[in-house]
């Protein structure tokens, strides 16, 4: 990592962290150009439509990181209610739940749980909200099929 | 994920957009799919419910001439071009121009009859344009600020003014001053010096549609060849690939949701009472309550004797310079949630509200 030199020492830690230690099923790596960009990537969890599918995340941490939360984004097309076409991902903590307590590893665990646990009632993919309600096995078909179609390796 | 508690997980939600006075643009806001006259929608970035609904189907209820396109339509466009927007009163406001011809300074081809349409008939207005309405003007009605785009205005001389007769003017004056750019240096101007006056000083002024859309774009018609490069660089001044930028409905929509989603101070619970963040005492640890705290939570440091640290009354401590910054922001603690007292009356009004209520 040739950009350490100003990072907070929180960012270092944490990265440290992150590559010794990481979290089953989850994988972030600092861009070599760019200590505050992470590639990451999230296993789509046992028993849930995402099963088998690999999930290509970037996550940025902003200049006032704790302070305000880190950016994250699906690179991966995924047919969630939760996350829309862009990739963008509904979620409390990254948003007005955030607090500097929280860290990227919680995040990204937040995340692979939101994978396990769909949230219809709070859209984020119109569409796909009104399907799992509506038609909850034909949802988790096309959530399948989309595992099959961009996220099988 | 907002979820709001007192609606019971079966009713459907849907977003419907709403503009929001106290943030001064438009929002989406999840609202009962039933009408509900007892569901006060509140705005969901602020909380305020200074809201109005924008009456989308205003717009889908204008029926056939409404195209929606994609950005790609956008592309290389030519032919008349459809626009419509809301007015600031929420009211639809249509017009349409014809893009195409004059080399590279797309301005129009061709005088266009303008239309602005109102299902009420006392408010019906028929702007007529004695000038070609570029798609310069059209662009520059859509860019903030709106000095930064002088560079990119069409070549000289400058068209004359529009002349408007309307029977009602309210929304053609306001979509009036949108499209008549900058050109206010016209002697063909029909409007007495007093009004062209408070023209002026109302188009500094940037009406709410301008930043909150929706808009429809459609090209069609003629074939008059437009280079979008030169498009590009000469109308838009953006540069390099043409695909770093989105122009168009969906694209402007992304645009704008995604601006609004960068800012996450916009985000979460209002900043703590000045007053009260400075009552707070700070503390030097003794080796004993280092242990005990074990790490700063903001700062994932280990705690050590005599570090100078700040107690909340959740009795969570940290780092004062870990968490002052923090409560410039929001008033929670990083470790529960605990909200501490703010300077917003709103938000003190609410939490208040919503206390006695859960008690009773």
């Amino acid at each position: 990592m040739a950009s350490v030199s100003g990072l907070p020492r929180r960012i270092i830690k944490e990265t440290e962290k992150l590559l010794q230690d990481p979290v089953p099923g989850i994988s972030a790596v600092p861009h070599e150009d760019n200590a505050r960009y992470f590639n990451v990537i999230i296993q789509g969890p046992d028993s849930s439509p995402y099963e088998g599918g690999t999930f290509k995340l970037e996550l940025f941490l902003p200049e006032d990181y704790p302070m305000a939360p880190p950016k994250v984004r699906f690179l991966t097309k995924i047919y969630h209610p939760n996350i829309d076409r862009l990739g963008r991902i509904c979620l409390d903590i990254l948003k007005d739940k955030w607090s500097p307590a929280l860290q990227i590893r919680t995040v990204l665990l937040s995340i692979q749980a939101l994978l396990s646990a769909p949230n219809p009632d709070d859209p984020l993919n119109n569409e796909a909200a009104d399907l799992w309600k509506k038609d909850e096995q034909r949802a988790i078909q096309t959530a399948r099929e989309y595992v099959r179609l961009y996220a099988s390796q | 994920m907002q979820r709001d508690l007192q609606q019971p997980a079966t009713e459907r939600r849907v977003f419907k957009p709403f503009f929001c006075y106290n943030c001064q643009h438009t929002v989406h806001i999840q609202v009962p799919e039933t009408e509900d006259s007892t569901f006060e929608p509140q705005c969901s970035e602020c909380s305020s419910s200074f809201v109005e609904e924008v009456p989308i189907s205003r717009l889908e209820s204008l029926g056939g001439d409404i195209h929606t396109t994609t950005s790609n339509n956008w592309y290389g466009t030519s032919g008349n071009v459809q626009v419509i927007s809301l007015s600031e009163d929420g009211e639809p406001v249509r017009f349409s121009f014809q893009l195409g011809g004059e080399g590279t300074n797309f301005a129009g081809s061709s005088t266009e009859e303008e239309q602005v349409e109102e299902q009420r008939q006392e408010n019906e207005a028929t702007l007529t344009y004695n000038r070609p309405f570029g798609l310069a003007d059209f662009l520059q009605s859509f860019f903030v600020p709106r000095g930064n785009m002088a560079r990119f205005q069409a070549p000289p001389p400058a068209p004359p003014l529009p002349s408007w007769t309307t029977t009602q003017q309210s929304d053609a004056r306001q979509m009036g001053e949108e499209v008549t750019g900058n050109h206010e240096s016209s002697n063909q101007d029909t409007f007495s010096n007093q009004e062209e006056d408070q023209r002026r000083v109302r188009r500094r002024r940037i009406p709410p549609f301008v930043a909150a859309g929706p808009f429809f774009l459609d090209g069609s018609g003629s074939e008059v060849p437009v280079d979008f490069t030169t498009f590009m660089q000469q109308i838009l001044g953006i540069y390099g690939n043409p695909a770093d930028y989105v122009i168009g409905e969906q694209g402007f929509e992304a645009i704008l949701s995604r601006l609004m989603q960068e800012d996450s101070n916009r985000y979460g619970n209002p900043p703590a009472s000045k007053e009260f963040v400075a009552s707070l005492p700070v503390v030097h640890l003794s080796a004993e309550e280092a242990a005990h705290h074990s790490e700063c939570s903001v700062c994932k440091e280990a705690f050590e004797e005599n570090n100078e640290v700040v107690q909340l009354p959740c009795k969570h401590v940290f780092c004062k310079d870990c968490i002052y910054p923090w409560l410039e922001r929001h008033n929670t603690c990083p470790s529960c949630r605990y909200e501490l007292p703010t300077d917003d009356p709103e938000y003190e009004k609410r939490k208040a509200s919503q206390s006695s209520a859960s008690q009773g």
